[in-house]
């Protein structure tokens, strides 16, 4: 019961994750692999916020909010002025610059260590010690984000993100002034991501660079495209999937050795093979990445 | 200097030394239907994108409706009144036909995401005032059983109508079109050139380029004629027709 | 500070070979090809295989190496990108797709060879040459003169060669190029096979130089792709480039520690595309 309750929880972190991602990549189609790093900035300025000042929950909330939106904000800038590919490469070289940031700056970030004993959640007054207790935040907060992403997807903003996905020249062509919007849905979703990182941290009590690289980012795309980029449900699905398939393989037995490997590749194949195969993912309308068919 | 509601003044833009515009100047009133011809390469698509505000030209200015649209960025031109179609055709094909015209409306409060949030009775009115407006357009034009299709469905001259009806929409007074009936079947161009000609009674105004003199004939108040940038001849589609510059530039 | 100097040369001669590889590529498929650092960690570890496990002869364990590993190339080109007609995939499709493959590639490799650091080098601990106040071992000149050698082929077939003349001109003109009398398949066909052969030959001069792992492609092609970036289409202009970036990279690692050298590179390239002038939309025909 309790591994169940952990593994619920996980794929609550995971739903908040691949539905933040979803506002920036299945509705802007600005791929990022940053996203990871914004999950990890999340965790360690709650994680060392929390150790060094004792602040309370929505402190914290606010300040990862406000340094993951600057921080996309400022992302954003040079993608006016450069194509979609070059924008990825931007998202990466800032994941590379931030993971790196965790591991070596060992005064701040404990370095390669990380940061252990982080303290419970306190909302309030309600300590959140047990792993049920947990569940529940996580499943508020995934009903939030939920309905935060319903309200956004059916808005005419939404509409115009699909534009601008499609075609940019034509956005302007229409008045939008498309880098408003980028910036805009770029900022929530890093900064949901980082409230997924705040979890993430009190949940675990430890953090440490590992869990935030670039691999990482690109399992949170993968979930995003298996499940369907641009459909509400997709990420969903991708979630509970993505993290529940490793867990059955781990059933059937495989050597622990090869068992990451082997996930690793698990990933990559489905990532590959929805990608050339079934852009839409399995949920999804939305024939991600293919040029216009006219 | 009286400006004329558009006034193009020695417009000139090149790219890596070939020469695109060259002291391209001319004017436009209102409710009027002026045609753009010349051979491939004449400078007319060029015109269009520094018009647009998506290429900056390398000195001149423009006047519409008194403001300078010189060096102004492209969404803020569109906002302005200029409303586009693309030699290329472009639309949002992965959304629908409705969906395509309601993204055509400009001041729209729901696409601010803090109406979205916070004013959202506003944003659901004007959203269903638009939604009416849209289906009342297709109506007149008979697409309306393709509201709801994916616009990549419709056929070639069904998706040049809708980047039309797009552009009126928008409410823009100012319409630049390229090509808009290239490569389409003769009902489709009469139902297209119909609607164009309506437009100077809307108080609106057109500049078409076009290849097809039977349609610049039929549609255009005035004609002009560009090669290499440069204006040629300016008249009546008749004039410009029967001008020997144009007769041996069409020869060559 | 000669160190830094002759650091910044066995740098410089691996992201420029890596940067011409990768555009070599982009010219041929026209997206940045990530699934190459696989083939770069191939090479080694085939190494691994062939002459350290079989005890194959090193010349004919190099030959074999350098084959399979341009081979699995082909193979991932063939099985997966080619399938899908040029426009049929945006660049970024297949640019994601590409890390997919990578990803599989070192966790195939991983499996089979474990995750731990290994060394493909002999015994006897390579003695280096004092150069003006600076080490440099045997390995690395050769890796300078390997990139000296691959710049002087390179410059060679694209200028000198039809398949070449068909690769300048696919990126260009792609119907033009389907007229120069020389597939444009078969260019690209022969541009994967030519380029594995040789990225998997860098790859194991580095692990004569560095010990290997499987993860250590990523970061290597990383350095590429900054460098083509920064570079832009001209192979000189790549070459400038691959030698400035490794020039900061060493500065920058004597400075503040080389555990920092990622972090400069990258730091770079964000500066660098911050600092582009505002593009122009494609609204131009």
């Amino acid at each position: 019961m309790d591994y169940i309750t952990h593994i619920l929880i996980i794929i609550g972190i995971y739903v908040i994750l691949a539905k933040s991602l979803n506002l920036i990549m299945g509705f802007s189609g600005l791929i990022s692999v940053a996203h990871s790093a914004f999950y990890g900035i999340g965790a360690y300025v709650s994680a060392l916020m929390t150790l060094k000042y004792e602040s309370s929950f929505f402190v914290t909330l606010l300040c990862v909010i406000v340094i993951n939106s600057l921080l996309g904000i400022i992302l954003i800038i040079p993608s006016f002025k450069v194509e979609k590919q070059y924008f990825l490469f931007i998202t990466f070289a800032f994941q590379v610059i931030v993971f790196n940031t965790l591991n070596n700056w060992i005064e701040l970030t404990g370095g390669a260590m990380g940061i252990s004993g982080i303290p419970p959640l306190v909302l309030i007054n309600w300590k959140i010690l047990s792993r049920y207790e947990y569940l529940l935040l996580i499943g508020v907060f995934v009903f939030i984000i939920c309905l935060v992403c319903g309200l956004i997807v059916k808005s005419p903003f939404n509409r115009v993100l699909k534009a601008i996905r499609e075609d940019e020249v034509l956005a302007l062509t229409l008045g939008k002034n498309i880098i408003i919007y980028k910036m805009t849905i770029f900022a929530i979703g890093s900064s949901i991501a980082g409230i997924a990182g705040i979890l993430y941290a009190h949940y675990i009590s430890f953090i440490d660079p590992g869990s935030f690289t670039v691999m990482e980012s690109i399992f949170i795309i993968s979930i995003v495209i298996i499940g369907g980029a641009g459909s509400y449900w997709g990420p969903v699905l991708g979630a509970i999937l993505l993290v529940l398939f490793p867990e059955i393989l781990r059933f059937i037995g495989f050597p622990s050795s090869i068992a990451a490997n082997l996930r690793q590749i698990l990933y990559g194949v489905l990532l590959v093979t929805f990608i050339m195969w079934k852009p839409q993912g399995l949920i999804g309308s939305y024939k991600f990445f293919l040029r216009n068919a006219k | 200097m009286n400006l004329q509601w558009l006034q193009v003044c020695d417009l000139n833009k090149h790219y890596n030394g070939i020469i695109a515009l060259e002291d391209f100047s001319f004017q436009l009133k209102r409710s009027e239907i002026v045609g753009l011809i010349g051979p491939n390469g004449a400078g007319k698509t060029t015109l269009f994108n520094v018009l647009n505000g998506f290429v900056p030209a390398d000195s001149g200015q423009i006047f519409f409706n008194n403001i300078e649209l010189h060096k102004k960025s492209a969404y803020k031109i569109a906002n302005l009144g200029v409303a586009r179609t693309f030699q290329d055709l472009r639309l949002i094909y992965q959304i629908s036909v409705l969906e395509n015209i309601l993204l055509s409306f400009r001041n729209q409060p729901g696409e601010n995401l803090v109406n979205t949030f916070f004013r959202s009775g506003l944003c659901k009115k004007a959203e269903a005032k638009n939604r009416d407006f849209a289906c009342v357009t297709l109506k007149k034009v008979n697409l309306i059983d393709k509201a709801n299709h994916l616009t990549s469905d419709l056929s070639y001259g069904q998706q040049k109508l809708l980047s039309l009806i797009c552009c009126l929409v928008s409410g823009a007074e100012l319409l630049l079109l390229d090509e808009p009936v290239a490569g389409i079947a003769p009902e489709m161009t009469e139902k297209i050139l119909s609607i164009i000609k309506e437009l100077p009674k809307q108080n609106k105004s057109v500049i078409i380029i076009e290849h097809n003199m039977d349609v610049i004939t039929q549609v255009c108040h005035r004609v002009i004629f560009m090669e290499s940038g440069k204006k040629i001849c300016e008249g009546t589609p008749q004039q410009v027709h029967s001008n020997p510059e144009v007769i041996e530039s069409y020869i060559n | 500070m000669s160190q830094i100097f002759v650091n910044t040369l066995i740098s410089a001669s691996f992201f420029i070979v890596i940067g011409l590889a990768l555009s070599l590529i982009y010219r041929a498929v026209k997206f940045f090809d990530m699934s190459l650092a696989g083939i770069f960690v191939a090479g080694p570890y085939c190494m691994l295989f062939f002459y350290n496990s079989l005890c194959i002869p090193l010349f004919f364990a190099l030959i074999f190496s350098c084959l399979l590993s341009s081979i699995i190339y082909y193979v991932i080109y063939f099985a997966i990108y080619k399938r899908f007609e040029h426009n049929a995939h945006s660049p970024l499709s297949l640019l994601l797709a590409s890390f997919g493959i990578y990803i599989i590639l070192q966790n195939v490799i991983s499996i089979i060879f474990g995750d731990r650091i290994m060394t493909i080098r002999n015994i006897h601990i390579q003695e280096g040459i004092l150069l003006g106040g600076a080490m440099l071992t045997p390995i690395q000149l050769i890796a300078i003169l390997y990139s000296i050698i691959f710049v002087f082929i390179v410059l060679i077939i694209m200028h000198k060669t039809k398949y070449g003349l068909c690769l300048r001109t696919i990126g260009e003109n792609f119907p033009l190029a389907q007229s120069l009398g020389v597939s444009v398949k078969k260019t690209i066909v022969i541009t994967y096979l030519t380029v594995g052969i040789f990225v998997s030959l860098l790859g194991i001069i580095y692990a004569y130089d560095v010990d290997i792992v499987p993860t250590m492609g990523m970061n290597i092609i990383m350095m590429g792709i900054i460098v083509m970036i920064i570079g832009g289409n001209g192979i000189m202009k790549i070459i400038i480039a691959g030698i400035i970036l490794s020039l900061a990279i060493n500065l920058g690692a004597w400075y503040i520690g080389s555990e920092w050298k990622e972090v400069i590179a990258f730091a770079i390239l964000l500066f660098y595309l911050l600092m582009q002038p505002r593009a122009s939309h494609k609204a131009v025909n």
